[in-house]
């Protein structure tokens, strides 16, 4: 009997019904996004500016924004995928309960992961609507939109996952999640702290990292950037690096039998 | 004073705090494009990082009173001829003597590299040490609503993120639309930021700046009454 949409049911209302997980995973997202463009928007008019005449770049902010953070939480969302697997099955005396049942470990992974992936595009559903909603932000062409968020969404999963596997502790694992991720955002230029014009600077914030690639293949598939080609190339390479990964979880999963 | 100098030397031991507290204010006054020029918030976006990281540190600090309350230290305390008072007192002091010391290191280094004026420095120096007491104290009374580790990292990291926004420390409150320019007032980072603001614009501690000290001040009692009252077993 397959026992995969029982076991996908119960870590998704798990994911669902955790206060914690809705105040951080969209709430947050959703306060930040809210905030920053207010903000701009605010700071743009207090400066004399107009914002009907400044239309095109008002938008052009707003989805750099929307854009940035979409893709950002999309990364720190792998952490919900992680901390099930060391809850569940590698610290706890659910690990040992489970490997005693007739469900295969495989099972009980794949509902986990296919659960925190759902969670996942369910905030990028979130933001997108309720941006789209009260600002004009132009995601441009949505297939291409929706690639990129599928791809971003599959390869904080495989993150998460690799970040279990190759870290003993769940503290320590926490830890690793949260530095990569706001190391990419630091290394994207988005964390207050500039990293100068220079050759080098400009290629790390535009190509060096997971999220730079994915916020400016949105931009390069709208009006904003308007380079489709660009887009293209920015999505094969975020796909090798999500092939890769997941190689890697493939081989450190095997890696142990229990 | 066994317990402020436990408490600080446990506050060292922890990777993140050392991190946050002795390391992260140096090397941002250290980063020149951070201070030198203007951004949307207050100056290039120094102060505001170094807002973000003593309201962090803060509340790393003083984590060590919430896992004493988990593991039962604070039940042996009690056994122990020490008055539960000087125990809070010696711990909130171990969080607040650090920052403070960084923060008068920080002001220093920026009279020096980037040709602070007297004035700007003592009024960093003042407004970041007033922050920093009423952080711990906000810090102390956010844990004492805690019985668990569970929810209190993550809760106070949204009122982090959010207060940020809010407080002004990112654009200025003018900038929000109608009772949104009001909501951070309940945060102890407004008014440092609108202190600091204050004295960037007119290189004078004036009436807003000392406001925001008091206001700060104030604060800072009120958390510490609060979290003082409530049991801490």
């Amino acid at each position: 009997m397959n026992r995969f949409p029982l076991i996908f049911g119960h870590y998704f209302k798990r994911t669902i019904c955790n206060p914690i997980n809705l105040l951080i995973y969209l709430l947050l997202p959703m306060g930040l996004v809210t905030l920053n463009m207010l903000g701009n928007i605010g700071m743009f008019e207090l400066m004399g500016g107009d914002l009907a005449a400044a239309g095109d770049a008002v938008a052009a902010n707003a989805t750099l924004l929307a854009a940035v953070f979409m893709v950002a939480f999309q990364f720190f969302s792998g952490e919900l995928l992680m901390e099930n697997i060391y809850d569940n099955f590698k610290e706890g005396p659910v690990r040992w309960r489970l490997l005693a049942s007739p469900v295969p470990m495989r099972t009980f992974l794949a509902g986990a992961v296919v659960a925190n992936w759902v969670f996942n595009l369910l905030q990028a559903l979130l933001i997108f609507t309720v941006v789209g909603l009260l600002f004009d932000v132009r995601w441009g062409n949505p297939l291409m939109f929706a690639s990129v968020i599928l791809t971003v969404s599959i390869l904080s999963q495989l993150i998460g996952a690799l970040v279990s596997q190759v870290v003993p502790k769940r503290k320590a694992g926490t830890v690793t999640i949260n530095v990569f991720c706001f190391g990419m955002m630091f290394l994207s230029g988005f964390l207050f702290i500039p990293l100068g014009d220079s050759a080098i600077a400009t290629f790390i914030t535009s190509y060096g990292t997971p999220l730079a690639l994915a916020y400016r293949a949105i931009l390069y598939a709208g009006p904003v950037l308007d380079d489709m080609g660009q887009a293209l190339f920015n999505l094969s390479i975020l796909g090798g690096i999500t092939l890769v990964t997941a190689i890697l979880v493939f081989i450190f999963g095997r890696r142990r039998t229990s | 004073m066994t317990i402020f100098r436990f408490a600080l030397l446990r506050g060292i031991r922890s990777p993140l705090t050392l991190l946050f507290t002795y390391i992260l204010p140096i090397v941002i006054i250290l980063i020149r494009p951070m201070w030198i020029g203007e951004g949307l918030g207050l100056g290039a976006g120094g102060f505001t990082f170094l807002f973000m990281v003593t309201m962090l540190s803060a509340y790393l600090m003083s984590l060590s009173i919430l896992t004493d309350k988990i593991d039962g230290t604070v039940l042996r305390i009690l056994a122990a001829p020490i008055p539960m008072w000087r125990y809070l007192a010696e711990n909130l002091l171990s969080c607040a003597v650090p920052l403070v010391v960084q923060m008068a290191i920080v002001s220093v280094l920026g009279h020096v590299l980037y040709d602070w004026s007297l004035t700007l420095s003592i009024a960093v120096f003042l407004c970041y040490t007033v922050l920093t007491l009423a952080s711990v104290a906000m810090a102390f009374a956010w844990h004492c609503l805690f019985k668990g580790k569970e929810g209190n990292a993550t809760g106070f990291s949204l009122v982090l993120f959010l207060g940020t926004f809010l407080s002004g420390l990112v654009f200025p409150t003018e900038v929000f639309p109608g009772l949104l320019q009001y909501v951070g007032t309940i945060f102890p980072a407004y008014w440092a930021s609108r202190g600091l603001r204050d004295v960037l614009a007119t290189g004078a501690m004036s009436g807003d700046y000392w406001l925001g000290i008091a206001a700060m001040l104030l604060f800072a009692v009120a958390f510490l009454l609060y979290g003082g009252k409530r049991r801490i077993v």
